[in-house]
């Protein structure tokens, strides 16, 4: 099998590294490719860079991060944030991206996911689902950063998209982001079932013993940000308290 | 020294020239059988499908002059679908014949899985797997991690390889897909070294370094 992954989440504005509670209120944290190449060096097994604004503007703004920190970083990075066409995404491949986040602009219009499949391949996509649960129970998913509530219910948006081509889901719960409260499992697992394709863990990761909850409820990966950013745990930390019978990840 | 990295047209190179440059060395493209002439290694990169990148080959007239530097006992170094294209032959979209340096064919992981256990896999295969009792090798010296994790992204894999010719397998779902093979001086990795953090590098380097 394969190791389950420690994915470092950078959410970009600008030019600065930020951090948000339930993907709002962003506070500054610094530079991005310094935490990037740092966290490379410790052991990170993926790099997650999203433009947070992105959308806003109507394109994505982090080619030159993303160029100068695939020079001294030799693991896969996904880029997300504000792609709406094939040529995007070669734009942020040749400037060093391996697979490309998809949201708001796949919502509107579900092809561009096919239509990218069918260029780079399904290991390209990573569809990139901002969810937040209903009163009545399930969840609706969001577009915009977690601004604009879609017009999807979750597994409706999740099997519609990997039969289009999403190679994988980035599965974010809105209402843990932020919170350090431990992932929404319930949506991991939901997800999980419903679908055959690897599903990352995101928003809400507080300790090392939520990657353990992640995994039993169907995670491939996890991804973690403010923990790491914060400086409150290293991911070398993290993986060797999480390398179990339970939990096998890359040391 | 002087390597060469093949441009054949296919796929995204760039993070392998990255991968070599970080490393101290600088590289030639090799794009025509005459840039082979004073070319102490080359390095076939890959991302793509089997048969457009053998028509491709086979438009700029670089068959034979990858075979006969790998005959001649030349270092090359081909990786993922650079790997593949090593092999005999591949079932990607109907039947295509490869380099033939390695004996071997390269058939799709579903296929072998369902012929083995009756059941659906994922594919492709994306992610880190372990190494298992990778040999020894120059390629492999001095990352002395056990288990050795490398980035993997293929939905192919090399089938009825000599056993002589496998240096190091892993395990996906309870199949064993060759990772590394080597004949002569010809090596073939299926993972991205290039993905696969200072322990990838290092292999680069060892490949770069050693006088074969």
């Amino acid at each position: 099998m394969s190791s389950t992954r420690v994915i470092a989440r950078l959410d970009i504005k600008g030019k600065n590294l930020i951090k948000s509670v339930h993907l709002e209120g962003l506070r500054v944290i610094g530079d991005p490719q310094l935490h990037a190449e740092n966290y490379y060096q410790d052991g990170a097994d993926e790099l997650l860079y999203m433009d947070t604004v992105a959308s806003l503007y109507g394109r994505n703004n982090l080619s030159d991060i993303v160029e100068r920190t695939a020079e001294n970083v030799f693991i896969p990075i996904t880029v997300g944030g504000g792609i709406r066409s094939v040529a995007d995404v070669r734009k942020l491949m040749s400037c060093g991206a391996d697979k490309v986040a998809l949201n708001t602009a796949a919502i509107e219009n579900p092809y561009l996911i096919s239509d990218i499949a069918s260029v780079f391949g399904v290991q390209s996509i990573v569809l990139s689902v901002e969810a937040s649960r209903k009163p009545d129970g399930g969840w609706w998913v969001y577009t915009s950063n977690g601004r604009d509530k879609s017009e999807y219910e979750l597994l409706e948006w999740l099997n519609k998209a990997v039969e289009l081509g999403a190679g994988e889901i980035l599965l974010t719960s809105i209402d843990n982001e932020g919170t350090n409260k431990g992932f929404d499992l319930d949506l991991v697992r939901v997800a999980d079932q419903a679908l055959n394709v690897p599903i990352i863990a995101s928003g809400g990761m507080g300790r090392v013993e939520d990657i353990l909850h992640a995994v039993s409820a169907g995670a491939d990966a996890i991804a973690t940000a403010d923990l790491i950013h914060y400086g409150k745990i290293k991911i070398s930390e993290m993986k060797h308290a999480q390398n179990h019978k339970f939990v096998k990840v890359r040391l | 020294m002087n390597i060469g990295i093949l441009d054949y047209g296919a796929g995204n190179l760039r993070s392998v020239y990255r991968a070599v440059n970080h490393l101290g060395f600088e590289y030639t493209k090799v794009s025509s059988s005459s840039d082979f002439d004073c070319l102490d290694k080359l390095i076939i990169p890959g991302v793509g499908a089997f048969r457009v990148a053998m028509e491709q080959l086979h438009d700029n007239n670089l068959v034979n002059s990858v075979k006969k530097y790998s005959s001649s006992g030349m270092p090359i170094m081909g990786i993922c679908l650079g790997m593949q294209l090593l092999f005999s032959r591949s079932s990607e979209f109907g039947n295509a014949k490869g380099l033939d340096i390695i004996k071997g064919s390269i058939l799709h992981i579903r296929d072998q899985y369902q012929k083995a256990y009756d059941n659906r896999i994922n594919v492709p295969h994306v992610g880190w797997s372990s190494l298992e009792s990778y040999a020894d090798d120059v390629i492999f010296e001095a990352i002395d991690k056990a288990p050795l994790d490398c980035y993997f992204v293929h939905s192919f894999m090399a089938c009825n390889v000599p056993d002589e010719n496998i240096l190091a397998v892993i395990d996906y779902c309870g199949l064993k897909i060759p990772a590394a093979v080597r004949v002569k001086n010809t090596y073939g990795l299926q993972f991205h070294p290039e993905k696969s953090g200072p322990e990838g590098l290092k292999m680069i380097k060892n490949f770069l370094e050693h006088r074969f």
